[in-house]
């Protein structure tokens, strides 16, 4: 008998090349770019979240301390980290309604309605509520 | 392309003979309508009879022939020649995520354990005698499930998944499918019998939805959708039983 390792069954010889075998395999095609932009947005919405959270504290503390933070939000950068946390949430928003038919198919009468009239109606409502808010902040301020 | 030459840079690794896998390059004739499988055909026929490769039915339904084709999954019998002229060469390579056996021939022992993992098959109760007839399916049933059965185990899914290449303990796209096209099917009972294994931490929660698996079927299944919505099904559940403990769901 041979005491050679039968080379069939021998797992040890093999070797395997998992897609993510670079720190960049994200950059490999537009999809996979496109989910880690998705995943990184959030980041975005939570340092705004994070910043608006800080400017209601500041308000509670009387009007001149509101006012030097209303100036010192007015920097370039600043202004420009609120346009990059916009795009985030923009993002965000409509990558998660293209999600939405895909993950709850919505039934009427026993027939699935098409997915791209639930992702319609997903943005105008958001494009509605969007409107409502801005509406009434600017009623209000 | 009609009429031409292309060079395969095929990856070559022979356990017990190479060291490791590295790049050989073959000048194939092209021809109007060849496919890549064709053209490692031509490889093995004519110019090398040690190339290993799997395939069988060259009509893209065995899903044999499975390989990475410019660092894309491709099911080769159903990939043009033509469809990759850009600059007349052509990279063959295993499907990522696999170990490699030798050349183009992957493992899948891996894939056939979770198959049976999440009993990807009809699971009854009570088996009806063959003398009341068969199961009645309505068109509707059969649609309800009729998606996720296309699937013909052919591992592009497996192998474009970063989730899969980071972590081959998640149970993956094509086994998920399967498991819940058996779910959906009215014949079947096993639901219950399923949900331990594919709520695990392996199961459906690894899945990050990057839905390259989706894309890469070339048979129109559409496995992030079936994971996606088995994850809504499985946070109902637990909502309901935290919430409702008397209710029985």
């Amino acid at each position: 008998m041979s005491s050679q390792p039968d080379k069939i069954t021998d797992h040890s010889s093999r070797y395997r090349v998992p897609v993510t075998d670079s720190r960049l395999w994200w950059l490999k095609n537009r999809r996979y770019l496109s989910f880690m932009l998705r995943e990184l947005s959030v980041l975005g919405v939570a340092i705004f979240l994070v910043v608006y959270l800080v400017q209601f504290a500041v308000l509670t503390s009387g009007q001149e301390n509101y006012n030097q933070f209303l100036n010192f939000m007015k920097n370039p950068f600043w202004i420009a980290a609120n346009v990059i946390f916009l795009a985030f949430a923009v993002l965000h928003s409509i990558t998660w309604f293209n999600l939405v038919p895909v993950v709850t198919p919505v039934k009427i009468k026993g027939k699935e309605i098409s997915r791209f009239i639930l992702w319609g109606m997903g943005l105008i409502f958001w494009a509605g509520v969007s409107v409502i808010i801005a509406g009434i902040i600017m009623t209000f301020s | 392309m009609a009429k031409g030459e292309i060079t395969l840079k095929i990856s070559r690794y022979i356990p017990g003979k190479h060291q490791e896998a590295f790049l050989k390059e073959y000048k194939v004739p092209t021809s109007e309508g060849m496919m890549v499988l064709d053209a490692l055909n031509y490889v093995r026929e004519e110019l090398d009879p040690s190339l290993a490769f799997r395939w069988s039915c060259r009509m893209g339904i065995c899903g044999s022939c499975g390989m990475s084709v410019d660092g894309k999954p491709s099911l080769t019998c159903q990939d043009l020649i033509n469809d990759h002229n850009d600059d007349n060469a052509l990279i063959i390579a295993p499907l990522s995520n696999f170990p490699v056996i030798r050349d183009l021939v992957v493992d899948l022992t891996d894939f056939m354990e979770k198959l049976k993992k999440v009993k990807a098959w009809i699971i009854r109760d009570e088996d009806i005698p063959l003398s009341d007839g068969e199961h009645v399916q309505t068109p509707s049933q059969l649609m309800a499930f009729r998606n996720h059965s296309g699937c013909i185990n052919c591992m592009l899914c497996y192998s474009a998944c970063p989730i899969y290449g980071l972590d081959t303990k998640f149970i993956g796209p094509a086994a998920i499918a399967l498991a819940y096209r058996y779910n959906l099917d009215n014949r079947d009972q096993g639901e219950k019998i399923r949900q331990p294994i594919l709520s695990s931490p392996e199961g459906v929660w690894d899945c990050t939805f990057v839905g390259e698996c989706t894309e890469v079927c070339p048979h129109g299944v559409m496995p992030a959708e079936a994971i996606q919505r088995l994850k809504l099904q499985f946070a109902k559940d637990m909502a309901f039983k935290t919430l409702m403990p008397w209710t029985k769901r």
